[in-house]
């Protein structure tokens, strides 16, 4: 029972912490960071792991820290020469620094560094990592890390809300009204790789990257307003987490993985059935589009025959236009319902006053 | 905005100190619940059989030679895996959870893992890191580190030390079945014994310049070092670097020009870089050939002749044997 709530709490946290602050990432077009940072870490970890002679925790999240803030940061510098798109720069960046530290550890021989080994964590293990503070043990560390980790994040976002969403949006409104938007996205940015390294080390990579950008792309399907974009975000992350780990108990499989899957199959609901813009509400949206000028058409079809020799029926249409009889049927039953064609008494189909002025609309325009 | 940063920082801490307190209580209590919980589970079906979570199978199948019919043992890691990419699933928790005695192997080959196995032993369940008593001098230090090479299985000798913390482990745990673990580890040291007289002879039959074994990762460095083999690896300690090029030119000259006939391939890692040095040696004029795979980082499966750390050790030895020959 308590291990359950353990990992499932540590799930809730990485979804405060990752979703909320994805939201801009997502909204930033820079969805790739995250995965990024995990690649980059490794320079930093290298880096530490020779400096302290061992993988002691807390000198690698430094050193994994620091190397994602050196990521954000070159980033951010190739995307300023306007030269390079933001996808480019990113893709430049974490390449180099991961293959500097590849250099790095074959430089030094046999030593056995790398990120899984020495910083990734498991979320299985989470219940299991307890903090002692004076030799007690005050329950389960990823809750800890991760709590404080998340308040500092919901602070970073609550305080620097209208800064955030004026520079997110309009960078160039930002600067006019004296917001500073480098600087608000230079310590976004910060508090994406700090997030992202602390969440490595609690639950490994494959959970934090698709909690970054998932659940906040979900939300943006759903909602324009980034007041509920966020926490709706943090919500499917919960949602995801929850119902990924009642799929790893019953299929015995990665807790972790299970969630990052979950995420994505809770994305996929929404990009169906999103009442917007989803595939289903916008696949109604044509079709309906398209009736509606095939109404047209077939209205401009009867004023262009208004001679009285023709006889215009639904089936004389269906050859003329080389639709079904059925769809024709259709096209006239709501032209009929519409009051823009009717019937004589021999059952011809004729415009009205507003159907020809319809009809008269669409040649004219 | 203030106030739904309140709100939220509140719940925030609500929920950690809600879930440590009823964790910390039920901890506290644990022992006791489940103590009996085991008793009346046990007396039905397992009649009082102490569990028992191992990582690699080399060890699991080693806690069962000692341990016998008073051990129901569970391994984290199958025949095959690679502890350096091993992932725990959901069941892990329960197998780490409900143990009363955790048995690894230490010398950071489990990684991370070892932390989380050093702080389930200070809530009280008993843990032991079977390369423990083996003292510093006997370890192999990894090329310009300051780790030691945790491979230690692949030196009998060696896995004598790990057989005899199983045995103190169980002992304590279970002292008045002391004696048939006592028994039981009296008889498997003298298996233990032959295994490296045997392996001492073998590799003494091959042509002194023939004593060179090639692999693709050095698991093997005890192993070389107990039976009189020059150990050469392309990959180095981790199994998650790429082999350089240049390493791999350097070691297929070596090999060209020494005419050595055989390379070998591991069951636990992919044979791509070794068919790559195979490649590399071939084009310098010398046959060589692929000696067979032998285990490495894990033994093979249940039930097979190779299933047993003995089985697997003869295995290898053989194959060696009968290659370099």
């Amino acid at each position: 029972m308590s291990s359950d709530l353990i990992i499932i709490g540590t799930a809730v946290l990485v979804a405060a912490n990752c979703a909320s602050i994805g939201a801009f990432l997502v909204l930033r077009q820079m969805a790739m960071m995250s995965d990024a940072i995990s690649h980059a870490v490794l320079l930093g970890i290298v880096i530490a792991v020779f400096v302290v002679g061992g993988r002691e925790t807390v000198p690698v999240i430094v050193g994994g820290v620091l190397s994602g803030i050196l990521t954000v940061s070159l980033v951010e510098l190739l995307y300023r020469t306007g030269r390079l798109k933001k996808d480019s720069s990113i893709g430049i960046v974490f390449p180099f620094l991961f293959a500097i530290g590849v250099i790095l550890v074959t430089q030094a021989g046999n030593v056995h560094v790398d990120a899984q080994h020495v910083l990734y964590g498991s979320i299985e293990f989470a219940p299991f990592d307890t903090l002692y503070v004076d030799e007690i043990n005050i329950g389960s560390k990823s809750l800890w890390v991760l709590g404080i980790l998340a308040v500092a994040n919901i602070s970073f976002i609550s305080i620097l809300y209208k800064e955030l969403k004026i520079s997110t949006f309009d960078a160039s409104f930002a600067v006019s009204v004296g917001l500073m938007p480098v600087l608000i996205h230079y310590l976004l940015m910060i508090m994406v790789a700090t997030t992202a390294v602390v969440a490595f080390e609690s639950v490994g990579a494959i959970m934090v990257i698709a909690f970054f950008i998932v659940p906040a792309a979900g939300s943006y399907l759903l909602t324009d307003r980034l007041s509920r974009m966020i926490p709706l975000s943090v919500t499917l992350g919960i949602v995801s987490a929850v119902a990924g780990y009642l799929f790893a108990l019953s299929a015995d499989v990665s807790i972790a993985g299970s969630m990052a899957t979950m995420a994505g199959i809770v994305f996929g609901l929404i990009w169906v059935f999103a009442p917007h813009r989803g595939l289903v509400s916008r696949w109604r949206r044509n079709s309906k589009q398209r009736f509606e000028v095939d109404v047209g058409i077939m209205l401009t079809h009867l004023n262009n025959k208004i001679e009285p020799h023709h006889q215009l029926t639904s089936s004389s249409i269906s050859d003329a236009l080389g639709w079904t009889i059925e769809y024709s049927r259709k096209v006239c039953e709501f032209s009929l319902d519409e009051k823009l064609v009717k019937k004589d008494e021999s059952g011809r189909l004729l415009l009205t006053e507003s159907g020809r002025k319809k009809a008269e609309h669409y040649t004219s325009g | 905005m203030k106030k739904s940063l309140l709100i939220s920082s509140i719940a925030i801490v609500a929920i950690i100190a809600g879930i440590s307190s009823t964790v910390l209580v039920q901890s506290n209590s644990s022992n006791t619940d489940e103590m009996s919980i085991s008793d009346v589970g046990n007396s039905v079906t397992d009649s009082e059989k102490i569990m028992i979570t191992t990582t690699t199978n080399v060890i699991t199948v080693l806690v069962e030679k000692i341990g016998g019919d008073h051990v129901s043992v569970t391994g984290l890691m199958g025949p095959g895996v690679d502890p350096h990419l091993y992932r725990p699933s959901a069941s892990d928790v329960k197998k780490l959870q409900n143990a009363d005695i955790v048995f690894y192997n230490g010398l950071d080959l489990e990684g991370k893992m070892g932390d989380v196995f050093v702080k389930i032993g200070r809530e009280g369940t008993a843990v032991w890191a079977v390369s423990e008593n083996i003292p510093h001098e006997s370890l192999l230090n990894l090329e310009t580190s300051a780790n030691f090479d945790p491979h230690i299985w692949w030196d009998a000798e060696l896995w004598m030390e790990a057989a005899k913390v199983v045995e103190m482990g169980l002992s304590e745990y279970d002292p008045k079945n002391s004696k048939t673990y006592e028994a039981n580890l009296e008889e498997y040291m003298t298996r233990l014994a032959d295994l490296n007289t045997y392996s001492l002879e073998k590799m003494k039959s091959i042509p002194d310049e023939q004593r060179v074994l090639v692999t693709a990762h050095d698991a093997f460095q005890y192993f070389g070092n107990a039976y009189g083999l020059e150990e050469m690896a392309i990959q180095g300690w981790s199994t998650d670097s790429e082999a350089g090029i240049r390493e791999i030119q350097n070691l297929s000259d070596e090999i060209a020009e020494r005419k050595i006939k055989a390379v070998f391939v591991e069951t636990s890692i992919s044979p791509a870089t070794i068919d790559a040095l195979k490649a590399a040696v071939q084009d310098k004029g010398h046959d060589v050939v692929i000696g067979g795979e032998l285990f490495s980082d894990a033994i093979g499966e249940k039930g097979t002749s190779e299933g047993t750390y003995i089985g697997a050790f003869t295995h290898n030895v053989d194959t060696i044997a009968r290659a370099l020959k």
